[in-house]
């Protein structure tokens, strides 16, 4: 299966403090990869390299890009519009993405907006903790891309609303897309992960497919994610 | 539906499908509901209804029809046979558990017979 | 790729946006004061010219360092960063969308003084000192003023930007307490410069006052606009390698 995403000894320093050591990782197409670490691991880190927001060095490639400018137009992130102004209208910032990005599909957005029942009228200051989630993932899910990267679309939001996320990213994903999920509680997602990637001391601890998890240790996702902090269970 | 998340998913799905067919909620012929359809109703990864459903035809229990979808076989023998290897299973894990606990064979009959015959005493009662 | 235009037109729409809310407050003002000097018995046809020549600087200051926010913000905005489309073109437009909110705002200035100054014409032309004084080359002086304020909005917005850009990347080099004390370094050198040419600005407007009711040569004046915009430019290439190369937006 051809790769979205190849990523070969990134390194990321901040002011001078190593925060990710020599990664690699390769995700396939069509999958839905769940990234998981304590807080302040370096996931949203590594989402933020993928993109270009931020710069370490080493090779990213997503799709056949490169170059962080080439990459953009693969990637769609779940931004956290703190570019707007609190006092714009939720029609106003469709229109902005509708006019900067080439493969927002505006259908697309309306059928998401439908489903999580966005309204179009409010403006942002209004927006509940959920209900901006849910904005957020109608955005990202509405741009026609390679690769999506959902930075905790689940962070204090109530069960409800996390459902409704979650049905949305099953239905809305295209086939031959791949989704990378960040979030430090993973049961709730865990039946919807093909693979898990968790982020470790600096570097990638483990990459692998969930069922085969399942099935090789008998643990489920959670029990396993945790036992790799307790340093009980071998892991290669 | 609730999955146990220590049974890999795909193994869950493919049980749970077994279970409609020989409940009568699938019959033999019916279409099943389309692949992403079945992803959201189930909440699960469209990629992991793909595993169960090609495993499910490889064992011929339903039939990929092109660009149709996907239907429960309407080989009834074939069906039967499911039914007999699911019952099958069941009764290898009270087999094993009751045999662990030093029951004969003739044993683990009676107390089956016993427990049959209670059960329906208290559900006349 | 995005186009530029595309991006142009969504960048200045927000500036757009707040330069109006400034025009609105400058005619609030204006209306007030006006409905003001009416109660006290004071006002005559000129009455609105002179408040909207008083009120207008303040307006256009505040226009100004809002204009300056938003072209700041926009480098480190995931909004705006992410948008698929190379750091020179990103780079120009945010500050062309800047430039042309800016024109705008002068236009709709020069349309209220023209209003307000027709309106009072029969109380103001008596006062006016006589036509002959002004030197007889008027439009090139215009177009030279119109210039050097456009040019200085270019300089100042490029230098914030460059002194912006420059402390944002050092964090990829130094350790915490040498980036701030670097930072602490940057900002006393460009407030240095920034008074040195502040002084050349109000030095060169005196002396542009006189030459133009003196009607003296402009060509010092057209050499002084060669300059900027060759600072211009160089801090524009500095800033766009910043961006491309060190530059990271602002963590969620």
């Amino acid at each position: 299966m051809p790769n979205v995403l190849a990523i070969q000894g990134l390194t990321y320093k901040r002011n001078q403090k190593l925060i990710l050591k020599n990664i690699d990782l390769t995700l396939e197409t069509g999958k839905i990869v769940g990234l998981l670490g304590e807080n302040g691991a370096g996931k949203t880190t590594l989402m933020r390299l993928i993109t270009g927001s931020a710069q370490g060095s080493g090779d990213i490639m997503v799709s056949d890009a490169t170059t962080a400018t080439a990459r953009k137009a693969h990637v769609s992130f779940s931004e956290q519009l703190h570019g707007f102004n609190k006092n714009v209208k939720i029609s106003r910032v469709v229109d902005f993405y509708q006019t900067v990005y080439s493969d927002f599909d505006l259908n697309r957005y309306h059928e998401l907006a439908d489903f999580l029942q966005l309204n179009g009228e409010l403006k942002l200051l209004a927006l509940s903790k959920g209900m901006r989630e849910k904005l957020i993932i109608a955005l990202t899910l509405a741009r026609q891309t390679d690769l999506y990267l959902l930075d905790e679309p689940f962070g204090g939001i109530d069960s409800m609303s996390r459902k409704k996320i979650i049905s949305s990213i099953i239905q809305w994903k295209p086939d031959n897309a791949t989704m990378l999920i960040s979030d430090h509680y993973v049961t709730e997602i865990a039946p919807i992960l093909d693979e898990i990637v968790v982020v470790k001391d600096q570097t990638i601890a483990v990459h692998q497919k969930t069922d085969t998890i399942r099935s090789e240790s008998g643990m489920d996702i959670e029990d396993y994610y945790e036992s790799l902090y307790a340093g009980g269970v071998d892991h290669d | 539906m609730k999955f146990d998340d220590k049974v890999p998913i795909y193994y869950q799905i493919k049980n749970y499908l077994y279970h409609e067919m020989l409940t009568g909620t699938l019959n033999p012929g019916d279409k099943l509901p389309a692949v992403r359809q079945l992803a959201v109703d189930l909440t699960v990864n469209v990629n992991t209804v793909q595993r169960a459903l090609s495993e499910m035809i490889t064992e011929g229990t339903i039939e990929s029809q092109r660009g149709k979808g996907n239907f429960v076989t309407a080989d009834t023998t074939r069906l039967a046979q499911l039914k007999e290897q699911l019952v099958m299973t069941q009764l290898a894990q009270v087999y094993e558990q009751l045999h662990a606990l030093n029951l004969t064979d003739e044993e683990i009959i009676a107390s089956l017979k016993r427990y049959i015959e209670q059960k329906g005493a208290g559900q006349n009662a | 790729m995005t186009k530029m235009s595309a991006l142009f037109k969504t960048m200045g729409w927000t500036k757009f946006r707040q330069i109006n809310q400034m025009i609105l407050l400058e005619l609030i003002a204006v209306a007030v004061t006006g409905i003001w000097t009416a109660i006290k018995g004071n006002f005559n046809l000129a009455t609105l010219f002179y408040l909207t020549a008083s009120w207008s600087m303040l307006p256009y200051v505040v226009g100004f360092i809002l204009l300056a926010v938003s072209t700041e913000k926009a480098y480190t905005a995931d909004t705006f960063r992410l948008i698929p489309i190379e750091e020179t073109r990103f780079y120009l437009m945010n500050l062309l969308s800047s430039l042309a909110t800016l024109v705008y705002f002068m236009v709709v200035q020069a349309v209220l003084y023209g209003l307000t100054f027709w309106l009072g014409w029969s109380r103001i032309s008596g006062m006016l000192p006589p036509m002959a004084t002004v030197g007889s080359n008027v439009v090139e002086p215009i177009i030279v003023m119109l210039l050097v304020s456009l040019m200085t909005a270019l300089l100042i917005w490029s230098t914030i930007s460059f002194v912006h850009l420059v402390t944002s990347a050092t964090s990829n080099f130094l350790p915490k307490f040498r980036q701030r004390a670097l930072n602490v370094v940057v900002y006393v050198i460009v407030i240095f410069i920034t008074i040195r040419v502040a002084g050349f600005i109000v030095h060169g407007v005196a002396w542009f006052a006189r030459i133009t009711f003196n009607g003296t040569d402009l060509g010092q004046f057209w050499l002084a606009l060669a300059a900027m915009a060759v600072v211009i430019l160089v801090e524009g290439a500095l800033n766009v390698f910043l961006l491309k190369r060190w530059v990271e937006t602002a963590a969620n």
